[in-house]
Parts: C-alpha cells; structure tokens; sequence
C-alpha cells in the first residue's frame, strides 16, 4: 500500500477543483510506548499503511487502545512515530529513513480534538482567527483579509452573531463548531478529526453528523475521522479501516465492511453478529461476491453462505449471521430448508422486535419486524437467506 | 523521542509533484523544547552544586581543595553536642509532626465535611498561619512561658505563690509543640483535599450496609484518607526536621541545639574559626536521611493514587449536621487559633510597647511607650528594608520562571528523563534549607572568583533563595499544568503555531492565575525567611528578618518585637490579596 505519486496540484485552496491522488500516505508505520520504568508495551501502531484519496472522508475505526488515535496524532505530527513514512499533499513530514520529522505546526493541516481544545482566554473570533495569526511572517495576511476569513468560517458553522462573545460562554455543540471553524480557517487539504462528537448527547451527535458531512462536501478537504462509534463510521465515511491492537483489520467501503467483514473481529466489531461453528458441506464457483458455500452450522439444515476466499471441503469456519438476516416463520409440518427452534426470550423495542431463539445447541438473536409476533415459549421455523449469511475462517 | 536527534528535515527525495506546502526551510526546525530542556538542565545543576559542593567539604580536610579525608566524620562522631543534638532533633520532630496531625486532620474534617457555620474564617486563618514567621510565634511563645521572664510563668507563679515556673518553653518537647502548631496549618490543607474530594456515595455505603456514624468514620472515612494523612504526616516531618526559626529563637541562646542551629552555631561560632568540615560532614547525613524521607513521601503518594478517593464527575458535597456540636467544633478550631496565633501575637506587641519584658500590671501600662520605635537604629532599618525589597520582587519572579521551565519539562514534554527534574525540584524541601545555605556559602567563599563579589551580596542571596523556593513553585506549576488540557497546546501547534508563540499565546495566558497566585505566596515567604539570608548574612544583603534576629541576639527584644510587629502589618495587605485571589480554595500551601 505504497503511495502513489502525487499529481501536479494548483496552490490554490483545497476544494476549488477536482483533486486526484493521494493525500495522505502512511507507510509501515510502526509505534511503541514505553513506560517510565523503560519497558515497551505491545506496539500501539503495528505496520499500518494506508493511502487516502483528496476529497474522502476516511474513518479509522476501532474499540479504544486499538491505535487509531496514535495513527492520526502522528499524522498530525502530535506523536513521534518510531518507524515508517507519512506523507502529507506529496510532502514527507515524517520518515524514519530519511530522518524527518517536521513539527505539527509545519504540516499545514485542520485538526479537530475530541476536548474542543477551544482556548478559554480568547473570543470566538480570536480562536478562529488563531490559525491565520500565527503564520509566518512572509505569508501573513493583512488584518482586513484575516477578518474575512475569519467571518467565513465563522458564517460556515453558523456561529456569526457569537464572534465576539467570549469562548467559554458557548455550549457544547457550538464549542465544537468553533472547533472546526479554526480547524477550516486557513483551509488545510487534510482534516484530522480526532472522535470530535463523543463529547454531545446523542440528539446533537446526529445533527453534527450531517453537519460535518455537509461542512466536508462544501469545502472538499480531506478527513481523516477517528471514532469508536460503528454508527458514526457507517454513516459518514467514504471508506474506513477497522482496527484492533495496533493492526488494520479491513479497509472499505461502509457496506462491503458490513456486508462483507474480512474476519470475526471486523464482523463483531461492526453491528451485532451471530457467531456460528461451522463445516463446509460444498463449494461453488459462481457470485461476484466470493464463494458460495453450503456449511452444517449445526442448525439441524444445511445453511448457504458466501465467502470471500475459497474454502476447501470439511474445512472448519465461522458463519456469521446478522440478526436482521434471519427470517422467522410459523412452525409447519413440512418445513423443508427450515431450522425449528424456541422462543427464549421477546422484547419489544418499538420499531422492531428481538428474540432470542435457540435452535438445537445454539442461541441466535434475531430482529424482526414489529409485525412478526411469536410468544415465549412457543416454536418457530428459522430461515437463514444467503444475502444474510457470510463466511469467515476460524 | 526527543527532538535533539533529529537532523534538519531534508527535502524528500521522491517527491511527484509541486509541492504545495512550501518545504521547510533548512535550519527552521523546532529549537523550542530544546532550549526549555537546556535551562531546565541548568537550574537542575545549579541546585544540585549547592549539595554538591558540602559533600566534597565533607570529604575534604581544607576548603575544597584538600586531600581526601574521613578525619570530619571522625570528628562529628566523637562530638558529644552533635549527637546530642541529633538526638534532639528527633524529639523535636516528632512532636512537631504529632502536635500538627492531631490539630490539623480534625480541623480539615470539619470543615470540609460538616455544616460548620463561618468555614471560609477557619480556611482564612489556617492560610495566613502559615504565612505568619516563624520567628514571630517564637518570639511570643518565649514573651509567655520563658522559665524565668515568661509573662504568664510570672503571673501564675504570683497567683499561686509558686516556687518554681510551670511551663519551661526552653526545652525539645516544647519547641517542638510550638513548631507543630504552625505545621498544623500544612497538615490541615493536604488533608482538606482528601476530605473535599472523597466520594460521599463510599461514607453512604458504610452507613446504608448498617454501620454507625463512628463506625463509619473508623472503617471507612479514615482508611481512605489514610494515604494522604501518612503523606502529610512525611511531609511535615520533612519541613520540622530542617525548621530553624523556633529552635533558632528559643533554644539557641540556652544552647538547646536541633540539627539546623548546631549547623548555625558552628558556621558563625562566638569563638573560633567555622568549622566547615564538620557541618559538611554532619548534612551530608542529613541531606541522605532527607532523601530517604522524600523517597518514603513520594512511595505513599504514588501508593495513595490507587485509592483515587477523586471522583470529579456528580460530586455533590454533603455534610454532617453537627447540631450541639457546632459548639464542640468551634471550641476546639477557637482554642487553637487562641493559643497558637492570638496569645503570641499579643505577647509580641505588649513587649514591643515596653522597654523590658514584665506582666501586666499598672506600673506595666504606665511604662508603654513607642520608645521601642524611635529608638531603632534607622539607617540599618532603611538598608534592610531595601534588601528585602529587592529580594520579594526579585525572588518570586526568578523562582516562578525556573518552576514553570522545570513543570513544562516534567509534565509536558517526553523527554525519557522528565522525572528527573521533578526529583531535582523537590531538592529544597526535602533537604533542609539550611543546607543549601551552607553550599551557596562555600560555593561564594571557595569556588566562585571572588572578583564577582557574589560572597555576602543581594545578588546571592536572590539567586538561592530564588532556588530554595522552587520547590513550592514547581507544586503549584505542577498542578496548573495537569489542569490544563494538553489539546489546547496541541491545537495551537496543529494551527501553526511554534513552540514559543504556543508557550506565549496560549500557555502562559492559561497558566496566569497560577503564575500570579504563585508569585504572590513566594513574595510573603521570602518576606518572612529568615534562614537562608542568615546563613548568607553580611552587612551588605541584611534583610528586615536578619535585622530581627540581630537585634535579638544582641538582647534587644523590644526593639525586634517592635520590627517584627511592623512586618506583619506590612504583609497583611499581600496576605489578604493572596486570600481574596485563591478565594475557592484553590490555596497552594
């Protein structure tokens, strides 16, 4: 996943055209934290690579300590990496060949921290302005152009009538569009956001998304988005690479990871899964999708499922079934291709309905439709369909 | 980890492309944490010299210069008075440490966890009895209970047709007492944040599992005070061990030596040349059992973390309803306050207005006058009043700049060897001050040329008390670091800002209500050190505290009572500002 050259690119600001190419290239980057004692914990960033494209919206996704956070502090040039290469617009900014680490404050970029960071001693208007302040003396605008840039950041995110107030007299969903108004200010091509909704109630959370999104689209700059949050991810990214323990686990698009996780963690990490042991009963070549496979998953019927590699007979592997990729059905005499199972447990959760069923050895969770109604206790007939299932190895 | 390594960037070499970003200019690198490590280095050397050069006394037959020799710790162990008075040293300090754990802890309790009418008084005085000097309460406390001329000692004698006086004030027991009411007021604001922070759902537990109000406080209040109670306790025993105001007042002249004024006494001996090698070898002892006290200090409070008592989200402050016994509570804080800063105080003004120290009585009051006043000698007075001028504004200015240089080094930046510093800075407390009076002393007479006429100088004088406080600045530079959010430095530097701008536009604006209230309790201390500008004194650098001690070891007591008095009228106003600014208890001690 080396980086691609990078293109013959305007000096103008990001956004006004069509940009291809790489905007952020992470070679083989490699982190370790020591203790103050001196021992080295596991790496925190374990040979990742990645190349993001201009104009995505990429997530890095994973449960906490997974090193998503480290990968874009060293992006940001926060975090001294121990080995490998980052690049920046086609610039090195850190290389541990070449010995090369440029400081935060020369990489040019917009970062948004999950604290806000906004600085309590200045006016909203100052801590937009801060970024245009502090350039270097050569390339310092003039006062009357600072205040335009300002007052069009400021307009973005709708803040204008709070440019003068003081920045601590802001809530929290307005600290954190000032947040991104400074990040935006002197637009930066790369945008690094570091879980900046994990801070606001669920209500502002949701309307930030589209936010950020609309914010994104309008001023075209590339983001690099941290989250814990499978929703968060799903929803925004334009690709996003799962992460556990310091290692990529996946990199796609939001529905190939959920329709098609490349392992057990990718596959439990996102959504809610059912995990089921499985033997592979027949192959068969045909589907764009991978493999398809017939596997005992032992639900008393032969199940059908994809896989993205090919699987050798009797090879022991995991089936992976969503709850909503699970039909539910009244029990019938001759209910052929159906598993039979029991009603363990219902609850009703408004739009939709879970059970949990057990069908001979094994529990499954099942969503259905708030239609769908069977009591506890009572027998169903199970129906795995094959947009549902997926196979990943052991 | 650390940018010292790093070459100038270079332009890479497999660039496509334009480049956009302009590329870094050779030789524009981040000189920033670089240069703050530097001076950090620096003061960190500065202050280990003042130690290093007494052990190399220590070793040495004479000056520095001579051959190495175990002859003064030959000498130490055969001297009679220096065993005796580490023997009394020992006394001394753990009265002092009982005496202030038993006022201080109760107090803290109280008013952090009960209804207790009137709180911000109690917090009001505890502050300021730390500020008042130590030689202050000295003073008053010999005025009372001397064995021949204490005020009260003679009125209770005549009341009660005694043959002998009641109280001795001139012994170890004692001095220490007097010590450990003063210490009561650290105790009392270590405890307090203990007690502040504590999660009140823990003390409920223990009440709703059935335990009764005492049984509460026993099994569970108490042990999760505990680590904070034992690092106070360490901590207090640091500062009595190397105290040398009350033993200085009380016991020198009776000859009653603790560890600090038997190094005094044997720096600027009545008779003789300094015995320099002696007192070296003698505080190399004290500076490794300071050491291990710090090291024990710094165990309890790491261990303390581990009950992390602090909660900091949902905490709501309940109190105890003290109902009858507000009266209980306000009796015992009263009894305190009376006789470790009302009574002294008293004492010291009554024997500023009376040419000789006598009780109460009408020929008494026929005598008060202001002769104690105009009889100063004034030029001295003047002198002193411009030295100690110049060391309040100069010392806190100095110590507050070496304390923020040395917290961003500890806190902020990740050098491997952060801590160090950390360590270094505690240097000042947990080795007696004296100490490294003594190394600034020798340094002057031995190592520094004497064409810079440092020996006996202000400049001196500043630069090592300026040194001794940094302990205190770097505690209060800690603490208002960690409390600033490391994204806020960060989100200047991702917006292009530089080291330095980050430090000035965003850092130091942060950090100024720390810098100021810092500022503020190093002036009053330096204000009322006594120590460090005795041991440096010469005619040229006297401050108003030397100036007192001269006065009273020349047996002028009225006269220093009387400086002593206009002192504390001249710190009140900066006492009062430091009271209104830390006014939500933010308090450094």
């Amino acid at each position: 996943m080396s980086s691609t050259q990078s293109p013959v690119r305007s000096a103008s600001r990001a956004g006004d055209d069509e940009q291809r190419g790489t905007a952020i290239a992470v070679d083989h980057l490699v982190k370790t934290y020591t203790s103050d004692h001196g021992d080295a914990h596991p790496r925190a960033v374990d040979d990742v690579s990645l190349a993001i494209e201009y104009g995505e919206f990429f997530t890095l996704l994973g449960p906490s300590g997974c090193g998503k956070t480290t990968t874009l502090r060293s992006i940001a040039g926060l975090e001294k990496p121990d080995s490998g290469e980052i690049e920046l617009a086609g610039q090195v900014v850190y290389s541990s060949r070449s010995r090369i680490n440029l400081p935060s404050d020369r990489r040019r970029i917009g970062m948004v921290f999950q604290s806000y960071a906004i600085w309590p001693h200045m006016s909203v208007f100052e801590n937009a302005a801060f970024p245009l302040r502090v350039e270097p003396r050569g390339r310092r605008r003039s006062e009357r152009a600072i205040r335009e840039a300002v007052e069009e950041a400021l307009e973005v995110v709708e803040l204008t009538p709070f440019a003068l107030r003081g920045a601590t007299q802001l809530s929290g969903g307005q600290q954190q569009r000032l947040a991104l108004a400074r990040a935006m200010v002197a637009h930066p091509q790369v945008m690094l956001l570091d879980e900046p909704l994990s801070n606001l109630d669920a209500k502002l959370r949701d309307s930030m998304r589209v936010e950020l999104k609309r914010l994104q689209a309008r001023s075209g700059f590339t983001a690099v988005y941290v989250t814990h949050d499978q929703t968060e991810a799903l929803a925004m990214s334009t690709r996003i690479a799962v992460m556990n323990a310091g290692v990529i686990q996946q990199v796609d698009s939001p529905r190939a990871i959920y329709e098609h996780p490349a392992n057990a963690f990718v596959a439990g990490f996102i959504g809610r899964m059912n995990f089921l042991t499985a033997k592979v009963l027949a192959v068969s070549e045909n589907g764009e999708d991978g493999v398809e496979l017939t596997v005992d998953a032992g639900v008393g019927v032969p199940v059908r499922a994809r896989s993205a590699q090919r699987r050798s007979l009797d090879e022991e592997v995991t089936l992976c079934v969503r709850p909503e990729g699970i039909g539910l059905l009244p029990p019938r005499e001759s209910s052929t291709g159906h598993a039979r199972g029991t009603v363990l447990s219902v609850q009703f959760l408004g739009e939709s309905t879970e059970y949990i069923i057990r069908v001979r050895e094994t529990t499954l969770i099942i969503r259905a439709e708030a239609s769908v109604r069977f009591e506890r206790g009572g027998e169903v007939d199970v129906e795995f369909a094959l947009g549902g299932t997926w196979v990943v190895g052991r | 980890m650390t940018l010292l390594q790093d070459p100038t960037p270079r332009l890479p070499d497999r660039t496509g492309g334009i480049q956009i970003v302009s590329p870094p200019r050779p030789g524009k690198r981040s000189f920033g944490p670089a240069i703050l490590l530097v001076l950090a280095s620096a003061i960190a050397m500065l202050l280990l010299s003042l130690l290093g050069v007494v052990v190399v006394m220590a070793f040495s037959t004479s000056g520095l210069s001579g051959p190495f020799t175990l002859d003064n710790f030959v000498d130490l162990f055969r001297s009679t008075s220096a065993l005796n008075a580490l023997g009394n040293t020992l006394v001394y300090v753990i009265v002092a440490t009982a005496t202030s754990l038993v006022v201080g802890v109760p107090a803290a309790w109280i008013v952090e966890r009960t209804d207790l009418p009137g709180k911000s008084v109690v917090y009001g005085v505890f502050v300021i009895g730390v500020l008042i000097p130590g030689f202050f309460t000295a003073m008053g406390w010999l005025f009372m209970f001397h064995p021949k001329s204490g005020i009260i000692n003679q009125i209770l004698v005549d009341a009660f047709a005694l043959s002998g006086a009641p109280f001795n004030i001139v012994s170890m027991p004692a001095m220490g007492f007097v010590q450990g009411l003063s210490l009561a007021s650290v105790v009392f604001a270590m405890t307090c944040t203990t007690f502040r922070t504590m999660d009140v759902a823990l003390e409920d537990a223990a009440r709703a599992s059935g335990a009764t109000f005492l049984g509460q406080l026993r099994r569970v209040t108490l042990p999760l005070a505990w680590p904070s109670i034992l690092a106070a306790t360490l901590y207090v025993a640091i500062i009595a061990f190397g105290a040398f105001d009350v033993p200085a007042i009380i016991g020198l002249s009776a000859r009653e030596f603790t560890f600090s004024t038997f190094l005094y006494f044997n720096v600027n001996p009545q008779a003789g040349m300094p015995k320099y090698g002696l007192v070296a070898a003698f505080s190399t002892f004290m500076i490794l059992a300071g050491i291990l006290l710090s090291w024990a200090y710094s165990r309890v409070l790491k261990r303390g973390n581990r009950y992390r008592v602090v909660t900091g989200k949902n905490y709501k402050p309940t109190t105890v309803g003290l109902g009858r016994w507000v009266w209980a509570a306000w009796g015992f804080l009263g009894l305190y306050f009376l006789v470790s800063k009302v009574m002294p105080l008293v004492a010291v003004m009554w024997t500023a207005l009376l040419p000789y120290l006598q009780p109460p009585s009408p020929e008494a009051l026929a005598s008060i006058s202001l002769a104690n006043l105009t009889g100063l000698p004034w030029k001295l007075m003047l002198d002193a009043a411009l030295n100690t001028a110049i060391v309040v504004i100069a010392v806190p200015t100095l110590a507050m700049l070496y304390s923020a240089i040395l917290s961003w080094v500890v806190i902020r930046s990740k050098y491997r060897f952060r801590a160090v510093y950390d360590y270094v800075a505690f240097i000042p407390h947990a080795v007696p001050t004296l100490i490294l009076g003594v190394g600034a002393l020798l340094l002057a007479l031995f190592v520094v040329p004497q064409q810079l006429r440092l020996y006996g100088s202000v400049t001196l004088l500043a630069i090592v008390m300026s040194l001794v406080m940094v302990s205190f600045g770097t505690r209060m530079t800690n603490s208002g670091l960690i409390q600033i959010h490391p994204e806020l430095e960060e989100a200047a530097a991702v917006s292009g800002a530089g080291t330095f701008t980050t430090l000035r536009r965003v850092l130091v604006p942060l950090l100024r209500p720390t810098l100021t209230n810092g500022w503020l309790w190093i002036a009053i201390l330096t204000f009322r050190e006594l120590t460090v500008p005795l041991i440096l004194f010469s005619p040229a650098n006297m401050t108003l505290a030397v100036a007192v001690w001269t006065l009273w070891s020349g047996g002028l007591q009225g006269q220093a009572a009387m400086i002593t008095v206009l002192m504390l009228l001249a710190v009140t106003p900066l006492a009062l500002l430091y009271l209104r600014l830390t006014r939500n208890r933010g308090g450094a001690l």
